[in-house]
């Protein structure tokens, strides 16, 4: 018995390349269990074309998802398809997907330029196609100055940035990014997610994580929610959360003078309510956010108060997921 | 980052060709796609229609109805394509090749990523402190050995003098064999080639004569000799038949008639008369014995004349082997030195053979199982050659084994060809490695083809620098040894297979158990070194237990490489039997009886392929795990 270099599986035929018109991703059922750890739980899913976003708070299944979208683990139970094969079983689909991992591991030995046209040369390429390509992607994501400098030396949003260069060397047609902006510094943040919708721009499709709902609002619209393994919500984000209008909202504004801005702030038509936890603090209740976020502005012009910080306490994912789940309970 | 073309205006978000997220949480469970369910019952979701969607979906995305996964909300959405529909649309799979061009195929491809893994894996060892500590090591040990080598060569070995002929028993200055030559006694410091001595004539009780009389008596004389001879003036004590000493001599006591003082053997009587008790004395008289019935010798003193003592080293190796190398002759051997034919006919044939003089070598389907010698034929041959040559063949083939094929050869892959997959494991990477098109199996197998482009390379050169020492050093007519070189090859070949066999051992045991990896490859290198020591005895060996091993297939190349390389290995160890040499036992540990079978030639053809299928089976092994392992 020769070994199974082709690794082709059992009963199912796997073809070199995938089918075209297969969804990039689809989930039927899947869960994933790690004894008694509940890790994915029952997720049904297909993902084609778009940004997605992949929402949950840390543990809710959003890297056991990826895991298994690009074949590190086996669903437990459930299918899974990878462009319509299956990615435990069958490498080829990887020509098409580009994977960047939320683990910070690297070969901190290899430069950049190394490190991405090594692993380009396992995609077939040859020693030059996979230099001059490596060198493309480096520059895509803005570090064509810093190609030969040992990953190691690299600062944190550099590496994250390695990383997606390498996951693009192939031109994928799926993309996933699991955590890319984790740890990063402002500066990185902006420049990952302008490199994540340039991407989306191209027509990629694209899966990205994070547990910040922020984050994910500046690069898509298009969200899912994992909560505690399972799929809690998915859609458009702003039309999830306009599904909970009729849970209040808050807005906290820091100012020197609440009380003037309270009253500046309460004849309007969507604000029901004004309150002042601490000094210096104004907090407005709404059932629109938008709508009073939209005059809001406008309002501060004209009361003149001056307001050194305006936030929304609501506006992240904990609160989403609490208004989430209080609406299944 | 530009702004990009495809950008929406209003949203500032990039517009989204083909969106669709859609979610049938309600969809029966169906690990197999099956037919489509019916899509009404099945909610799905899906949001953001963009224009650019095609018809039917945009109709179905027609409302953008967000919605929790709630099942309440569900008779709201509308139904889009089911995961059911989804997946069966996927199978039957519809395999289309693309067609490639001659240069691209899918050989070339393999052949790209095996560079590619093969020089990664090469790279990745050169960052690794463990590398440089192994190779250090090994080279260390080598050097040190064989500076040891290079010492023992570049002594000069003292020659065995195997018939005792060489040495000078009696201490008289000529060594055993000239004196037997001269037929004088070899244990008699008095009696050497050229030597004055007695010459005997006749027992008598009384005579009177002139001449020399040796023995007990009474000697009454006219003239006397009072010199001794040279040899016993020039030692302090006295002999049985020395001459008597005339100085100093003491007067015999008056009243007792046979008195003789023991030390010097003689008293003085009277002027011309003295008594002696077992001396030797010359001169012109009459000697009488004390007592009738006790005679004394009566004979003529021979002066000696100058004979050069001859050197030892005449009499040491001075009757080598006379072996013409031809098997079927069982009549073999020449007396050199003429010792063997100096002796009595009936002593001249003790082999039986019906030939005075000879060796009978005895030979058994075409290996000399016994070899007899007649007395003093070929008994001192130049063992200084022999024992050197021993030396060497002994140094080649139990360092050619033991140092590279079990030590270097076991802890090498041990050290570097376990963390093959594992270390990828513990340390997170792997997946770089895995996410790729290339199947798992191929990525062992080229890291192994990596493991390999550092070892092989590394131990070709230590046995080569080896191979050149014991080349240029080793005993030899010529400059250097060239007909080491084929069984220096069948060392590399033995190691080259077994650190193989080895990794590809080793690597399985880490991908089976990346947390115990380490610890059941040590064990079961105690156990290959076990087999190793247990694969030296004979009878073990021959027992069968350590063809559970590679050590003793390895072992086994060498092994047959030095049956077929030095063939007369054999004859010299029955020759150092036979003839009584050192050597003798070294041979016997390190020319071990070829075995699973009588001839190295199929035993080597057997190990490699044997080597060959281990490395093999345990690839497959470890991919088989390999490919089944989740990579957290």
């Amino acid at each position: 018995m020769i070994p199974d270099f082709s690794q082709t599986g059992e009963a199912e035929t796997q073809p070199w390349q995938a089918v075209p018109e297969a969804p990039a991703v689809m989930l039927d059922h899947v869960s994933k269990f790690y004894g008694q750890v509940v890790g994915l739980n029952d997720v049904s899913l297909a993902i084609s074309g778009g940004v997605t976003g992949v929402l949950g708070m840390n543990g809710a299944g959003k890297s056991t998802l990826f895991k298994i979208i690009v074949g590190r683990l086996k669903p437990s139970q459930g299918t899974i398809r990878l462009f319509g094969t299956n990615p435990f079983k069958n490498p080829a689909p990887y020509h098409r997907l580009g994977y960047v991992s939320e683990s910070e591991k690297m070969y901190d030995w290899m430069t950049g330029l190394e490190f991405v046209s090594t692993l380009a040369r396992l995609y077939g390429m040859t020693r030059e196609q996979a230099k001059s390509e490596a060198m493309r992607v480096l520059t895509f994501v803005g570090l064509a100055d810093v190609v030969n400098k040992e990953i190691g030396k690299y600062s944190k949003g550099m590496r994250q940035r390695v990383k997606i260069a390498h996951a693009l060397v192939n031109d994928p047609d799926l993309i996933i990014l699991d955590e890319p902006l984790a740890g990063c510094d402002p500066l990185a943040r902006t420049t990952i997610m302008n490199v994540v919708r340039e991407l989306g721009a191209m027509g990629k499709t694209i899966i990205v994580s994070s547990h910040i709902l922020q984050e994910i609002e500046r690069i898509t619209e298009q969200i899912v929610i994992l909560h505690n393994g399972r799929l809690l919500a998915l859609g458009n984000l702003h039309a999830i959360r306009e599904l909970l209008d009729h849970i209040p909202h808050r807005i906290l504004l820091r100012t020197p003078e609440p009380r003037a801005l309270g009253e500046a702030v309460l004849p309007h038509q969507d604000v029901y309510g004004v309150r002042f936890p601490n000094e210096g603090e104004l907090i407005i209740e709404t059932n629109d956010l938008s709508a009073v976020h939209a005059d809001l502005p406008r309002i501060i012009t004209e009361s003149g108060v001056r307001v050194t910080a305006i936030e929304n306490p609501d506006d992240n994912l904990e609160s989403l997921l609490g208004y989430l789940l209080e609406g299944r309970s | 980052m530009m702004p990009h073309d495809d950008t929406d205006p209003t949203t500032g978000l990039p517009r989204i060709p083909a969106p669709a997220v859609s979610a049938s949480p309600e969809s029966p469970p169906s690990t197999e796609p099956a037919a489509p369910s019916d899509p009404s019952a099945i909610p799905a979701v899906s949001m953001s229609p963009e224009p650019t969607l095609p018809p039917s979906v945009s109709a179905a995305l027609a409302q953008p109805t967000p919605t929790s996964s709630t099942p309440d909300s569900s008779a709201s959405l509308t139904p889009v394509q089911t995961i059911s529909q989804m997946a069966a649309s996927v199978v039957p799979e519809a395999v289309s090749r693309p067609v490639k061009s001659l240069a691209d195929t899918v050989w070339t491809k393999i052949d790209r990523k095996a560079t590619a893994v093969a020089e990664f894996t090469i790279k990745q060892y050169r960052t690794r402190k463990s590398t440089w500590v192994v190779g250090g090591i090994s080279t260390m040990v080598i050097l040190l050995v064989l500076t040891f080598y290079v010492d023992r060569m570049a002594d000069v070995e003292p020659s065995i003098d195997q018939d005792g002929d060489g040495a000078d028993w009696d201490g008289d200055g000529y060594p055993a064999g000239q004196e037997w030559k001269y037929g004088t006694s070899d244990s008699d410091e008095s009696q050497f080639p050229g030597s004055p001595y007695f010459e005997y004539e006749g027992l008598y009780t009384e005579i009177t004569a002139n001449g020399t009389f040796r023995g007990t008596g009474n000697f009454q004389y006219n003239w006397v000799n009072t010199s001794v001879p040279p040899h016993q003036e020039a030692r302090s004590w006295m002999n049985w038949n020395d001459h008597v000493v005339f100085v100093d001599m003491v007067d015999c006591p008056e009243n007792n008639d046979n008195w003789v003082p023991w030390d010097a053997g003689v008293c003085r009587v009277d002027e011309d008369e003295i008594r002696i008790r077992g001396r030797t004395v010359t001169g012109n008289g009459t000697f009488t014995s004390f007592e009738s019935w006790e005679q004394f010798e009566f004979g003529s003193w021979i002066d000696g004349h100058e004979v050069e003592p001859e050197p030892r080293s005449k009499y040491i190796d001075e009757d080598g082997i006379d072996w013409d190398g031809d098997l079927n002759n069982p009549n073999q051997g020449f007396d050199d030195d003429g010792d063997c034919l100096s002796l009595p006919i009936a002593e001249q044939d003790q082999n039986g053979d019906g030939i005075p003089c000879n060796v009978l070598y005895i030979v058994e389907n075409g290996t000399i199982i016994d070899i007899i010698p007649d007395k003093n034929v070929d008994e001192d041959p130049d063992d200084a050659v022999f024992l050197k040559e021993v030396a060497h063949r002994s140094f080649i083939s139990i360092f050619g084994r033991v140092g590279f094929l079990f030590i270097l050869g076991i802890f090498i892959p041990l050290f570097l060809a376990t963390g093959l997959i594992r270390d990828e494991f513990e340390s997170g990477t792997l997946y770089y490695l895995l996410c790729k098109p290339i199947a798992r199996a191929e990525v062992f197998a080229y890291r192994l083809l990596g493991f390999l482009g550092l070892a092989w390379p590394f131990l070709i050169l230590l046995i080569l620098a080896t191979s050149l020492v014991t080349g240029f050093f080793g005993p030899g007519e010529s400059l250097f040894r060239f007909s080491d070189i084929a069984m220096w090859t069948g060392v590399a070949v033995a190691v080259c297979l077994t650190v193989l066999a080895y990794a590809a051992i080793f690597a399985t045991f880490g991908i089976i158990s990346p947390k115990y990896g380490m610890f059941l490859s040590l064990i079961y290198a105690i156990y290959e070194f076990m087999m190793m020591f247990l694969g030296l005895f004979q009878g073990v060996r021959q027992s069968g237990i350590s063809l559970l091993s590679v050590s003793f297939w390895g072992s086994e190349i060498v092994n047959s490489t030095a049956w077929l390389v030095w063939d007369d290995s054999a004859q010299m160890s029955e020759q150092a039997e036979a003839f009584g040499w050192l050597g003798e036992v070294a041979l016997g540990a390190v020319w071990l009886d070829p075995f699973p079978t009588a001839y190295p030639l199929v035993n080597l053809i057997l190990s490699v392929t044997v080597l060959l299928g281990a490395t093999l089976l345990f690839i497959w092994i470890g991919q088989a795990f390999f490919k089944r392992r989740e990579i957290d």
